[in-house]
């Protein structure tokens, strides 16, 4: 007998590691998708960064301010406007319908479109943490909600981006139809709610990224972004104490978007 | 030879209520392993939609389909590995090559050839490097049949496979098609080209309106469909035909399963009496002759029997 036979399988099978080396390559190709993904979340915040620094030196509540907004602008114009307008063309392509003619199964081709933002957020992460550490911003009491924030957001805004493709036509449409959930993610900017009337600041405070801004400025300077400024900051194992409530909304947006997805999602324009 | 694929009663409806639209009603299909079954018929006669149901990309209503004894859709893990899937049109990103196109899809494979083995088959070796955006459609068509092939299948389901080929290249897919059968692959073929299905099918269903209107072999098909003769009609009285089916206008068309008797007959009448026969044309039953009768007829309201459609009551 050989060593191989016609029934083993000569290698093991990763269908979605090369879904989503196809989907890297099509990203890569996408001139549209590659400035608004790398240049802009990482050289605006960035750039905040530096002016606000010379003026006024660095402080913990600047290196928050800075880590919302690249959060913000990487979960909004990387992962979720990628994850609408790629599987809006696979779809209006036939390429969703394809590949389930295939032995890949539902989830995974959902997920490969997710991974080139996700790589591309947590590199610009990584970056843009560096930059902000190295350039004497003080050390974060949290970095695991930091982190939290960051996977938990990717997820998120990926699912809100599968759901909100069910309602686009094509990629021209995503335009439009990307605009609620871009809505709904600036409600939740600390800058913004600390200007709202209670019910409405209130009322933002259940916002997905209002959940994240939350965890990401307990995790960097120990205390709300939305706090008074008098209030004090809290030392490590007191964040765990404060992260309940975020952790909780996040919990409930993330099903939200799950139910959103699998009610609505379309593989195939037709039907 | 065993049953590879089959279907007992199936149906499908689209839709609920009163828009509700039953596109597959009732079909029993077999197919052996080994064989090329072609499933011919006109434009919405229901083929996709059947096709849909064989390869599990979408549930019965009622009835039931096996391929290898197990449920397309709900066994779709273990069947998938086994069968090739060539769907009607599209499915490939315009942004990728040939070769990474066909290498994403060999990724999903469990157990797949290689890329430059199919690219060889479809003959597509020195465009493996071009956009897929940038190809004609018979080339598009072409890396379609490539992908159903990667994976090495038992049983291919071609939707419509030649559709958009030039000559040369549909018929350098149909020596393909008959060296993979000659492998011992299982085929199930839609097709509108009535000589592909001649070419290559060993078994033939044509469907009309939803139903399985007649199969059999090309030749039983062909055998149980009567024959036709035509001419100009000669202004006498024309001789009894007996058994035959005459319609006689301006042009008199006779319907026989005795094509030789009957015009041995009419052309001793026509000599008997010094007629010439203007326009004449005898030929036996064809697929298409076939065809067109089953697609003519407006309304199926009954299942047939098989074998007897168009044939003289």
């Amino acid at each position: 007998m050989t060593t191989t036979t016609a029934s083993a399988p000569a290698r093991r099978r990763r269908p979605l590691v090369a879904l989503a080396k196809a989907e890297y390559l099509q990203f890569r190709r996408n001139t549209t998708l590659l400035v608004m993904g790398i240049g802009f979340p990482v050289a605006i915040p960035l750039a905040t960064f530096f002016v606000v620094r010379n003026q006024e030196g660095v402080s913990a509540s600047l290196a928050t301010t800075t880590f919302e907004m690249f959060v913000l602008l990487a979960l909004l114009f990387v992962q979720f406007y990628s994850v609408l307008s790629m599987v809006t063309t696979r779809r209006s392509e036939g390429v969703l319908k394809r590949l389930r003619t295939g032995e890949a199964t539902d989830w995974q081709i959902q997920v490969a479109p997710m991974v080139p933002g996700a790589v591309i957020t947590l590199v610009g992460t990584a970056l843009v943490t560096a930059v902000v550490y190295a350039a004497g911003a003080p050390a974060p009491v949290n970095p695991v909600l930091m982190a939290i924030a960051v996977l938990a957001g990717i997820a998120i805004f990926s699912l809100l981006g599968l759901a909100t493709s069910a309602l686009t036509k094509n990629a021209e449409a995503a335009q439009i139809t990307s605009l609620p959930i871009m809505a709904l993610a600036f409600m939740g900017l600390s800058t913004l709610r600390s200007t709202f009337p209670d019910r409405l600041a209130q009322l933002a405070d259940w916002t997905p990224f209002a959940a994240l801004s939350d965890l990401m400025s307990i995790g960097t300077s120990g205390r709300l972004a939305t706090a008074p400024d008098s209030a004090t900051a809290l030392d490590f194992s007191g964040t765990f104490a404060e992260i309940a409530e975020p952790v909780a909304i996040l919990v409930v947006w993330t099903v939200l978007a799950l139910e959103l997805t699998r009610r609505n999602f379309r593989w195939d324009d037709r039907g | 030879m065993s049953t590879v694929i089959s279907t007992r009663d199936l149906r499908r409806v689209y839709g609920h209520g009163a828009s509700a639209f039953e596109a597959v009603k009732g079909i029993d299909l077999d197919v052996q392993e080994g064989e090329v079954f072609g499933l011919l018929g006109t434009n919405g006669a229901g083929k996709t939609s059947t096709l849909d149901l064989l390869e599990g990309l979408s549930a019965p209503t009622s009835g039931r389909v096996e391929v290898f004894g197990l449920d397309p859709h709900t066994e779709r893990a273990t069947v998938r590995p086994q069968i090739g899937i060539m769907l009607q049109s599209g499915g490939l990103p315009a942004e990728l090559t040939v070769t990474e196109t066909l290498e994403m899809w060999r990724g999903t494979c469990s157990n797949p050839t290689t890329v430059e083995a199919v690219l060889e088959q479809v003959d597509l070796i020195d465009r493996a490097h071009v956009r897929v955006g940038a190809m004609s459609g018979g080339e598009k068509r072409r890396v379609d049949l490539a992908a159903a092939l990667l994976g090495q299948p038992r049983v291919l389901f071609l939707d419509e496979p030649t559709t958009g080929l030039d000559p040369e290249s549909r018929r350098a897919t149909w020596q393909l098609l008959a060296d993979l059968k000659a492998s011992g692959v299982t085929m199930v073929l839609t097709t509108h080209y009535l000589d592909e299905a001649e070419a290559l099918a060993d078994h033939i269903a044509i469907m009309h309106q939803g139903e399985v209107a007649n199969s059999g072999t090309l030749r039983d098909i062909v055998d149980a469909h009567p024959a036709t003769i035509a001419f100009e009609h000669p202004g006498l009285a024309l001789p009894p035909l007996d058994g035959a089916h005459v319609e006689a206008r301006s042009r008199v068309t006779v319907s026989t399963r005795d094509l030789q008797g009957h015009l041995y007959e009419l052309l001793g009448w026509a000599r008997a009496h010094g007629i010439e026969l203007v326009g004449l044309d005898a030929r036996a039953a064809s697929l298409e002759s076939v065809f067109l009768t089953i697609a003519d007829n407006p309304t199926t309201t009954s299942a047939p029997t098989p074998g007897l459609i168009g044939a003289p009551s």
